[in-house]
């Protein structure tokens, strides 16, 4: 019985190392809470209380968020495990664990298109190495909705390619495509894309009508509330950030297409502008895989007699740069994250390869066990110990600590500085768990009229005893206020001028301060 | 600095960066930390990593404009596209 369900034992192993990895310390790595996971979190959370997000929209199609109006199937998927284990960030990032998983038991399923051989190690290798390359692991512990998107993407392309040898599957393709689009921005480009590309070279007019004009059905029937949103503002908000004007454009376009074609992106060190999404001394897969996907890269785009998997693969790699070139001046990994099936698909094919090349069993296993050795040694390095410390900053280290101060003093007014950080304020909504109904009821209702056509978004705010804004002169002279900062608010020379004593402070682990709380002596 | 120092000895913006990553280790892995980040062997291998996708990064191109391989991508894409389809149709 073993050996015939060796490969289901093997890949459920696997499946095992992997949300292991993905759910270890994942309360506190990274060390905190970024605010597009805080805001997708509390809006789950108000959803669950108030049926409404946190600016009082009853169940939105698109979240406003801080201007973003990200689709919402996140936000109403991460409510159940949010019921289940309460608002904390191991609830908040639980879906991504198990999208993170999903996906991989998919890679495996589309890697089994492009082999002939019956031959399952060098598949099973591919998957235990693709679980623990840097971007999948960062990914799967995020607690928004890239990870969601991409394994929809992944689910919606393994059926499309079953749907050749049985055009049945076209129907479950078509519905795994439309749900992505109502996962996150990038899968609103990519998707469409996708289902053209494919229907010109799968010549899918060919497949039997009813399931053609089934698939078309199921993709326009659950669009129907993104026709809606296409008439609103809220719908062409991430488009402003392409230029307008034409040589500005080509040069983005430039700038961003030498950027992804360049290995040093993908193996060497991340340029992406923001910190929150790289890892420290790390890139999106380990330097030593530059060679097996470059074997499988040159294997697929040399082959002489191409199958139309192959082709597939070509033009979803193609397809899978739009979204990334698009992105304006500066680099986001996060738009290009549907690379990483063409990526698999190649790294598979290069470990192939190596695998038949060296003969040796012995010389083999040594080299895989010290490249995963090594590869392992570097991944708990740079994500478990350099990771929360020198980038505890980018991830909101302290608000926690900031929270529980104000909540043992509830007769005291708080004005926060948001100077740096204008979104902070959902980091207090979050960890304080406020009451999202009376949240509701402290804003008003100017927030939630013409939802999605006033694209306005929160930055300044007051509620309960807190107060989110510049700090101004003026805050300083009432003795009820107690001033929450960071080590820029004011200067060390001005805290005695002003009158101020230090009563709190909470540091970084590197000793820094994170936030400083003053009041007038 | 001869050559072979350049590999494995830092420079003084890498020697702060490398204080900043020793510090972030718990003390209980204090000898694994001296291993991971001040041993020869191990600034060697990062260095020639660095030098080796240094050298093949293509971003130092993107810095013009109007480069000339900037239109050779887009003719290479475009000859791949025809190719798809050209086999394709013969198929």
């Amino acid at each position: 019985v073993i050996k015939k369900n060796l490969e289901l034992i093997i890949l459920g192993l696997i499946l095992i190392f992997a949300g292991l990895l993905y759910c270890f310390k994942l309360n506190n790595v990274p060390s905190g809470v970024y605010v597009d996971e805080a805001v997708a979190a509390y809006d789950s959370y108000s959803l669950v209380n108030t049926g409404a997000d946190h600016f009082g929209q009853k169940f939105p199609i698109a979240f406003r968020f801080f201007g973003a109006y990200t689709p919402g199937l996140f936000v109403y998927i991460n409510t159940l495990p949010l019921k289940i284990f309460g608002l904390n960030n191991f609830s908040i990032r639980f879906v991504s664990v198990i999208s993170s998983l999903v996906q991989l038991i998919f890679l495996y399923l589309i890697t089994k298109f492009f082999t002939k051989d019956k031959l399952k190690h060098s598949r099973l290798l591919t998957i235990f190495l693709i679980s623990f390359i840097p971007w999948v692991v960062f990914n799967s512990r995020l607690g928004y909705e890239v990870t969601l998107a991409q394994t929809l993407i992944t689910v919606a392309v393994y059926f499309l390619l079953s749907s050749i040898k049985n055009p049945k599957f076209l129907l479950i393709s078509s519905l795994f495509f439309s749900l992505s689009v109502y996962t996150a921005h990038t899968q609103k480009i990519l998707a469409p894309l996708i289902i053209i590309f494919s229907f010109f070279l799968l010549k899918i007019w060919r497949y039997p009508k009813k399931i053609v004009l089934f698939s078309f059905l199921i993709l326009l029937i659950t669009q129907i509330p993104n026709f809606y949103l296409v008439t609103t503002n809220s719908f062409w908000v991430k488009t402003s950030s392409i230029n307008k004007n034409y040589s500005s454009l080509l040069s983005d376009i430039n700038y961003q297409l030498f950027q992804t074609i360049s290995p040093k992106t993908w193996f060497n060190q991340s340029p992406d502008i923001d910190i929150q999404h790289q890892i420290p001394e790390i890139s999106l897969f380990y330097s030593w895989m530059f060679l097996p996907i470059l074997i499988g890269f040159i294997k697929v785009f040399f082959q002489k007699k191409k199958s139309i998997e192959i082709k597939f693969i070509i033009g979803f790699l193609l397809i899978s740069l739009v979204p990334g070139i698009l992105s304006g001046r500066f680099m986001s990994t996060q738009r290009l994250i549907s690379l990483l099936i063409p990526f698999s698909i190649f790294l598979f094919l290069g470990i192939d390869q190596i695998i038949k090349f060296i003969k040796n069993k012995l010389i083999l296993i040594l080299l895989f066990v010290s490249l995963i050795f090594y590869s392992l040694v570097m991944l708990w390095r740079s994500y478990f110990i350099l990771l929360p410390n020198l980038y505890a900053s980018n991830w909101n280290y302290g608000a926690d600590q900031a929270t529980q101060y104000i909540q043992s003093n509830p007769d005291k007014h708080f004005v926060i500085d948001n100077t740096r950080n204008p979104r902070q304020y959902i980091l207090f909504l979050y960890y304080l768990k406020y009451n999202p109904q009376k949240f509701h009821q402290e804003i008003g209702d100017y927030w939630s009229k013409d939802y999605y056509q006033n694209t306005k978004y929160i930055s300044n705010i007051s509620f309960s005893n807190l107060e989110f804004k510049p700090i101004s002169d003026d805050d300083f002279k009432n003795i009820n206020n107690i001033i929450i900062g960071d080590d820029l608010t004011i200067n060390n020379s001005d805290i005695d001028n002003k009158g101020l004593k230090i009563i709190n402070e909470i540091k970084f682990p590197n000793q820094k301060p994170a936030y400083i709380f003053y009041q007038k002596k | 600095m001869n050559f072979i120092d350049s590999f494995i000895k830092l420079n003084e913006m890498e020697t702060v960066h490398q204080i900043e990553r020793m510090h972030a280790y718990p003390s209980r892995f204090y000898r694994l930390a001296n291993i991971l980040e001040k041993r020869p062997e191990f600034i060697f291998v990062h260095k020639i990593e660095n030098s080796f996708f240094n050298f093949f990064d293509t971003s130092r191109f993107s810095y013009k404009p109007n480069n000339l391989l900037f239109l050779i991508f887009f003719i290479f894409l475009l000859l791949i596209f025809n190719k798809i389809f050209r086999d394709q149709k013969k198929s």
